[in-house]
């Protein structure tokens, strides 16, 4: 080793080459394999700020579910859902770009005159494609400049989705969304209802069974590369949507229309604040029509008002069940009914009735339009004397009539499937008077909703029991449980005895005008005077009036029964329950029955003598 | 196994890697674009994979020391500075130049094009050593043996600088090593550090995406979707597919993720889609390159003395010797410092990783210098071939550490 003192510059130079090589390319591969330990730290470690910072990869696609369809029973569609496409835009995105690419421009060529505007440039190319104006589409993005997400136009036609396609605008996109339809157009627009904007539904049958059509949405989550293009789905992330179930109403749409044109022409014909009609099958309980027309009428301070219904027609309530008006004489059969159970008369006993008006022993007065004098209990019912019921009033206790009132089902809701029902009203038995007593058997203070009406009148269509209305039907296979919850109210003679009276007030009492040629039917007319509302002071007014009929037809073996109510006719036009609502009860029936293909009934004879039918003054 | 063959083995087993990693982090998800196995065969990176191949083997028919030898005129030094500093400014002249995401670092000839800042990157190795050589006696000395060829260094350093910092700091970090290594003495060179600090400093504070780049690496969250961008989503998909990785090609990071995933972050690829293995994989076969080059270096054999004493002789001439650490400390320390960058323990610079990172010219040249030197462990066998023929050296032979005599 002494030798390295006379070795070469050469070898000096060797010598340190080697021995500094070594030193750094040692250091160089510690550091490289050194590396791996912060390799393996990041890939061990996760790290949630480097997760949030670094960014999401996947996206959601959600698979919208069906909405369930409406149906009428008979499977016409009454709601259904469509895909539609609409155009949407992100204002912020839009903004931000058009104004990078003018940069981009001036940057190339700095005397360029690119200043366009981007929101401008957009609403341009939206404007020509989508028919609208410009300048109105540029209004709105300016409105909502720093928004993400704004449709421009929805029920985009295929030649439009291509033409927004192939311009390939940055922030302008094409989506897809269900649009609810109804094909029947305003047709049962109340009944069925409506949704809003968040495919909920308003009103209607859309809301009643708004969960059960609504079904579940499903979910898609995948992969993306960063221009949001899918790369991959994994099996586990796909959850299939779940189309919502069908509903199916009782409505007949061919009677609801034969209801509401018929009532439309009445409402119109006698200047009315509106009117109501349902008709109802008696076998099932089946509502087949529920028509509610209100028509606020210039230079009148109307006692009803439903502001939503001109927002939308399917938006307003539904009156048939959730305003109770008085029946006045309507009601008179089920409390003769009940009397004639209780053999307070037989249809044939003569009551002792004056020829005057009657003052009650608790001093009240009661009129009627007519007197005859005495007559029969059956007369009372087809002429709608008030005299005679007030009598068999007081030979019943307060009990029997309050029995009487809650038997029919009145002061109890039906439950039919309308949003936003009425039970009606009924006074209290602790408030319960004399008074009350004799009111009450005229169809005074007492108020009860169309739906109870009719439903009541079942009674006398099936011989004494009756079904409960329905307006769901569900699965075709549970078409018909509603028959087997019926339950006697009367028994089979009363209600045929009720029947026939009820036959004599179409044929020779207060509702000749109803009469029909085609088909035998037994109603009951009803002229209510119109209470005040709240506001306009107490009782009654003079001369405005509930004119309202409930018939069933036919007579021998009844299918239908309909109730026809006019609310606030003009007096000046006809006021009388048997002549403005009758006739529309008659034509709804008539018409009714003809397409259910029910044979007529009426005696040949009957119908030609129809047209010679007197015109005396209607009872109330 | 000689060191020139595992040298090759690694060489080719980088190359190919490469080419399986560039086209796996190449795939996109683009509309209507769909990569068959027989396009990717017959490939643009196979062709350059192939392309690199053949440059490794021209590499080693070089006679790294007759570039030494020879004087005057036929000496290949003077055209080499020339050929580095007229393509350094060529790069910036319009029409021959191209741009490059925002860098004039391209020089296009036609249809090739190419980085003269590579060019420089191995020739200046060739120069430092050559300089070291002819000085020999001088090195000790501060102006002739240690400022003159600084500055030539450091003009060249300048000019990279410009348009490319991370090669220049890596040009000069090797030039550096190996003016100590030949024996500079060590307070000259760092006499000189604080200058060098003040240039570095002067380039990073006068371009602002440099500034960025420094302030990413402090705290890249500070600005997740701007300046800390590339090296959060360079660490996310490292962190990406855990341990054992996503597998090849199901990495999901290159889908527009992390820019630049061919290029300077295809490491980052291979960590997400091979997991730990892969990442070691390379990274030994880069300390396996570092530690042949090393041997190669320092090559010698253990003689008898007609005295009859033993002592170790150096197996290759010092120009030899000198190039070979050249070559091996820049492969080396580009690599650590792309793996430092993509893993977020150094700042951002576009650098690449060597052989692996997809660049047809930077492969082909990359592959040509270290073909030289195999050439280098190539003739140094030869002479220990020659020695044992001779009688004088030892028969097993010891290619291993010689240690200092």
């Amino acid at each position: 080793m002494m030798r390295q003192s006379i070795t070469s510059v050469s070898e000096v130079q060797a010598w340190r080459t080697r021995s500094c090589g070594r030193v750094l390319v040692s250091c160089v591969i510690v550091a490289l394999l050194g590396t791996s330990a912060r390799i393996a730290w990041l890939k061990t470690n996760p790290n949630e700020q480097l997760e949030r910072a670094a960014g999401t990869h996947r996206s959601d696609a959600r698979e919208l579910a069906e909405r369930g369809q409406i149906l009428d029973r008979r499977g016409r569609v009454l709601a259904t859902s469509l895909m539609a496409r609409r155009v949407f835009v992100d204002p912020a995105l839009i903004w931000e770009h058009g104004w990078e690419r003018v940069r981009k421009a001036q940057r190339a060529d700095p005397d360029s005159q690119a200043t366009a505007d981007p929101f401008k440039d957009i609403s341009l190319a939206l404007g020509s494609i989508l028919e609208r104006r410009p300048s109105e589409i540029e209004a709105e993005l300016r409105r909502r400049a720093e928004d993400r997400y704004h449709i421009v136009a929805e029920g985009l036609s295929d030649a439009q989705v291509a033409e927004i396609r192939r311009l390939n605008l940055k922030g302008v996109g094409v989506e897809s969304y269900p649009e609810r339809t109804y094909p029947a157009g305003d047709i049962a627009a109340q009944v069925v209802g409506r949704i809003g904007t968040e495919r909920k539904g308003q009103s209607g049958a859309e809301l009643a069974h708004d969960t059960a059509m609504q079904g579940s949405d499903g979910n898609l989550a995948f992969l993306r590369d960063a221009r949001m293009r899918p790369l991959w789905i994994d099996e586990r992330d796909y959850r299939p949507s779940k189309d919502g179930e069908d509903v199916r109403l009782s409505i007949d749409l061919v009677v609801q229309e034969i209801a509401e044109r018929n009532l439309r022409e009445a409402v119109k014909g006698f200047h009315a604040g509106g009117g109501r009609c349902v008709v109802m099958d008696v076998e099932t309980g089946d509502i087949l029509a529920i028509a509610d027309a209100l028509t606020p009428r210039r230079g009148w301070t109307e006692v009803t008002t439903d502001p939503s219904r001109g927002i939308h027609p399917s938006l307003g309530r539904n009156r048939n069940v959730t305003d109770p008006y008085e029946p006045g004489s309507t009601f008179k059969p089920f409390v003769w009914a009940v009397a004639t159970e209780l053999g307070k008369f037989k249809p044939e006993s003569v009551l002792p009735l004056g020829h005057g008006p009657y003052r009650t022993p608790f001093g009240r007065l009661i009129t009627d339009v007519k007197y005859y004098g005495p007559v029969s209990w059956k007369t009372v019912l087809m002429k709608s004397l008030n005299l005679g019921m007030v009598k068999a009033a007081e030979r019943m206790t307060f009990a029997q009539m309050q029995d009487a009132v809650r038997r029919f089902g009145f002061g109890q809701r039906t439950n039919v499937g309308i949003p936003g029902e009425s039970e009606g009203r009924v006074t209290s038995s602790k408030s319960w008077s004399k008074y009350t007593q004799s009111s009450v058997c005229m169809g005074y203070e007492i108020s009860v909703t169309p739906v109870q009406m009719v439903q009541a009148f079942s009674a006398f269509c099936r011989d004494g029991t009756m079904v409960p209305a329905r307006l769901m039907l569900g699965s075709a296979e549970a078409e018909r449980p509603s028959a087997l919850a019926a339950k006697r109210v009367l028994p089979e003679a009363i209600a045929l005895q009720a029947r026939e009276a009820m036959e004599g007030v179409v044929t020779e009492g207060t509702g000749r005008k109803a009469q029909s040629a085609l088909y035998r039917m037994f109603g009951k007319s009803g002229t209510a005077h119109l209470a005040k509302p709240k506001g306009q002071g107490k009782g009654y007014y003079d001369d405005r009036y509930t004119a309202s009929f409930i018939a069933g037809a036919p007579y021998r073996n009844p299918r239908i029964v309909c109730l026809t109510v006019i609310d606030d006719p003009d007096k000046g036009k006809g006021h009388f329950g048997g002549s403005i609502a009758g006739p529309v009860c008659r034509d709804v029936i008539d018409e009714t029955l003809e397409y259910m293909g029910v044979t007529p009934d009426q005696d040949p004879k009957r119908a030609e003598q129809l047209a010679s039918v007197r015109n005396e003054p209607d009872r109330h | 196994m000689r060191p020139g063959h595992g040298l090759l083995f690694i060489v080719f087993a980088l190359l190919v890697t490469g080419t399986v990693l560039v086209n796996s982090a190449g795939l996109t998800s683009a509309n209507g674009s769909e990569t068959t196995l027989q396009e990717l065969l017959v490939g643009r990176n196979t062709m350059f994979l192939l392309a690199a191949l053949a440059a490794l083997w021209l590499g080693t028919r070089i006679r790294v020391e007759s570039i030494f030898t020879r004087r005057g005129w036929s000496s290949p030094m003077p055209w080499l500075l020339g050929v580095i500093l007229l393509g350094l400014l060529l790069a910036h002249v319009p029409g021959i130049g191209k741009e490059v995401n925002g860098a004039k670092r391209w020089i296009a000839l036609g249809p090739l094009s190419f980085q003269p800042s590579e060019i420089a990157k191995w020739g200046v190795p060739l120069i430092v050593a050559w300089h070291c050589c002819r000085r020999a006696g001088a090195l000790g000395t501060f102006w002739q043996g240690f400022i003159q060829p600084f500055a030539l260094v450091s003009v060249i350093c300048a000019l990279v600088a410009v348009e490319d910092l991370g090669t220049a700091v890596l040009i000069m970090m090797v030039a550096l090593a190996m003016l100590v290594s030949a024996g500079v003495r060590w307070w000259h060179a760092g006499l000189l550090l604080p200058l060098t600090g003040a240039a570095f400093v002067g380039l990073v504070v006068t371009s602002p995406y440099r500034v960025n780049r420094i302030l990413a690496y402090l705290d890249p969250f500070a600005d997740a979707q701007g300046k800390g961008y590339h090296v959060i989503q360079s660490m996310a998909a490292i962190s990406g597919g855990g341990l054992p990785g996503r597998g090849l090609g199901n990495g999901i990071q290159k889908f527009g993720y992390l820019p630049e995933a061919t290029t300077d972050f295809i490491f980052s690829i291979a960590c997400e889609e091979l997991g730990m293995g892969g990442a070691i994989g390379i990274l030994l076969l880069f300390a396996m390159l570092a530690f042949t080059g090393l041997a190669i270096t320092c090559a010698s054999a253990r003689v008898q003395t007609p005295g009859g004493e033993e002592r170790r002789v150096p197996l290759t001439t010092n120009y030899e010797s000198l190039v070979a650490l050249g070559f091996t400390l820049t492969v080396s320390v580009q690599a650590l410092i792309n793996v430092a960058v993509v893993t977020g323990l150094a700042p951002t610079k576009g650098i690449a990783l060597p052989l692996i990172s997809r660049g047809g010219t930077g492969w082909i040249l990359t592959a040509f210098s270290l073909g030289m030197l195999a050439s280098i462990a190539r003739v140094s066998e030869g002479r220990r071939r020659a020695l044992q023929v001779a009688g004088v050296a030892q028969p097993e032979s010891d290619e291993g550490m010689p240690q200092p005599a």
